[in-house]
């Protein structure tokens, strides 16, 4: 006979594959919202950074708005260094607004990026003296908005794109 | 010529525009517990209307360089408008009586435990197990929870979610403290014993794993026994047998479910319910029997003995100290709390179960009769 016509007589024949994400989104739907306000907040800062930077006067970059955006900068990256600097890859004894996601491809960043460490105390020390950063440092500040953007597209696809 | 991202950026207007008319359309036709729901949602979609217009007026959205800034709003605003299709708009859209039911109960059930914010929408229209859209005042349950008692009380663990995510400073902080110094203390200990390097890097794995995810999810567990007594102990052990896969492994997002077990019992310890832990306790044995499966060499790594009873006496003396209010064990109120009824239920049906099927069409039908909702 051939296997194909065999009739199946499993009980549980009627059972579609599933995926092994029952009961989880709550879990996602929160890691998405810390992911996706940290992203947010990160980016407008740094578009207001980058309208300064180019001069521009449109909406979103009065100098109040820039020195927030300069606030929240230092604030991200003093907390990042922080964890950074604990190498034991866990969690933060003081609250903090880095969700781990963000964190945590920052630590596998940080075996990649010899100097990232470094990088950010410079970063941070340029933001608190009110000096203009540089262009590696935008570059810098590129890259984290790169990792939070993606740790916040990622839970979003495991949320509603299964 | 317009760049891609100014494009994109009236797709988004036409888009949020399209869910604002669904909104309020919904709103004014939506029964009046719904209605401040509906209310809330399109206030929202007109702020993020009126932000949209910004963007679109901003000369700057034009600018070359800026462009993958712009293009970083554009898709939060697009995940938000997704979401909100998904949610809000597709619970307004379908609701109907049993969602009016669990919604109700949902309220009546706040209203019992002290719960510090507005009662969230709850809605028939899960696609698998009981989830939250925490941002969106949502609960989804499974589409046959309105007709059934013994899952409810994981409405109570949904619930703690809103609690340890708006009151994050309160509850989830003084826990992490917990977790960090466990761990860390731990890690000293690995070091000092001269541990293989493989076993002190599974311990920062799994103090990984706490941070992100299991730590409010036990945290949950736990505040939700502190509602609602034993009987979410019982409808864990019932979710386990339905649900669970490995007893004593957890997963990325949720711990083991012995681990979650083992952290409702030392709630119940704490709240002075050590005697409703037995039976318990031997209905949990029984089902690790059943299912032929034991506690890995690594367990203690995951979850260090003690950690759970300090995690357990946190979270109750918080919700104490934030006037959230204790199952209290049996009563003989008037009307009596839904708390008490669905541990009357698990009573019930383990203790006779052939007639916990007449005894539960009984309690629904008394409770839709009490929240004046009629059956489908």
């Amino acid at each position: 006979m051939n296997p194909k016509e065999t009739p199946n007589l499993n009980p549980l024949s009627f059972r579609a594959e599933v995926e092994d994400t029952m009961s989880e989104l709550t879990s996602l739907a929160i890691e998405f919202q810390e992911n996706a306000d940290f992203s947010q907040r990160l980016n407008q800062a740094v578009l207001t950074l980058q309208k300064r930077r180019l001069g521009r006067a449109g909406p979103g970059c009065t100098d109040q708005d820039v020195e927030q955006a300069r606030q929240l900068l230092i604030d991200v990256v003093a907390q990042l260094r922080q964890r950074l600097a604990d190498d034991s890859a866990g969690v933060a004894e003081d609250s903090d607004s880095l969700p781990p996601q963000v964190v945590q491809r920052l630590r596998e960043k940080q075996t990649e990026t010899q100097y990232l460490t470094q990088d950010l105390e410079e970063l941070e020390t340029t933001l608190r003296a009110g000096k203009e950063m540089t262009n590696e440092q935008f570059e810098l500040v590129d890259s984290l908005l790169q990792v939070a953007e993606t740790a916040a597209s990622a839970s979003f696809r495991r949320l509603w794109r299964r | 010529m317009p760049t891609f991202v100014y494009n994109l950026f009236h797709d988004l207007r036409q888009r949020c525009a399209s869910l604002l008319n669904k909104a309020e359309r919904l709103g004014s036709k939506a029964a009046s517990d719904v209605q401040p729901y509906a209310t809330n949602i399109a206030a929202r979609l007109r702020r993020l209307d009126t932000l949209i217009e910004l963007y679109l007026r901003d000369p700057d959205i034009k600018v070359s360089e800026l462009a993958s800034y712009y293009f970083g709003e554009y898709r939060n605003i697009a995940r938000f408008l997704h979401e909100t299709e998904f949610g809000p708009i597709l619970a307004l859209e379908r609701f109907g009586n049993n969602d009016l039911f669990l919604s109700r109960l949902v309220a009546e059930l706040c209203r019992e435990i002290q719960f510090p914010y507005a009662p969230p929408l709850c809605v028939a229209l899960a696609h698998n197990y009981y989830f939250t859209l925490p941002e969106f005042d949502l609960i989804f349950a499974p589409a046959s929870e309105p007709s059934h008692l013994l899952a409810l009380p994981d409405l109570l663990h949904e619930l703690a979610h809103f609690v340890f995510i708006r009151s994050a400073a309160e509850f989830a902080t003084p826990l992490k403290k917990i977790v960090a110094q466990r761990f860390k203390q731990l890690r000293q200990q690995a070091k000092q014993k001269n541990w293989a390097a493989a076993l002190q890097k599974q311990l920062s794995n799994s103090q990984q794993l706490w941070e992100d995810h299991w730590l409010e999810e036990f945290g949950c567990d736990m505040l939700a026994t502190y509602w609602g007594g034993p009987a979410f102990g019982w409808t864990n052990l019932r979710l386990c047998t339905n649900l669970g896969d490995a007893i004593f492994i957890g997963n990325p997002t949720h711990p083991a479910d012995d681990a979650r077990t083992q952290g409702i019992n030392a709630v119940l310890r704490e709240m002075g319910h050590s005697s409703k832990i037995a039976a318990l306790e031997s209905r949990w044995q029984e089902m690790v029997r059943l299912s032929r499966q034991s506690k890995a060499n690594d367990f203690d790594l995951f979850y260090p003995p003690g950690l759970l009873d300090q995690i357990a006496a946190s979270v109750c003396a918080t919700a104490k100290a934030n006037g959230m209010l204790p199952f209290h064990g049996e009563e003989s109120a008037t009307v009596p709390k839904i708390a008490g009824i669905l541990n009357q239920a698990w009573a019930h049906f383990d203790s006779a179960p052939e007639s916990f099927a007449a005894f539960e069409v009984g309690v629904i039908q008394d409770l839709r009769q009490r929240f004046n909702v009629a059956e489908c």
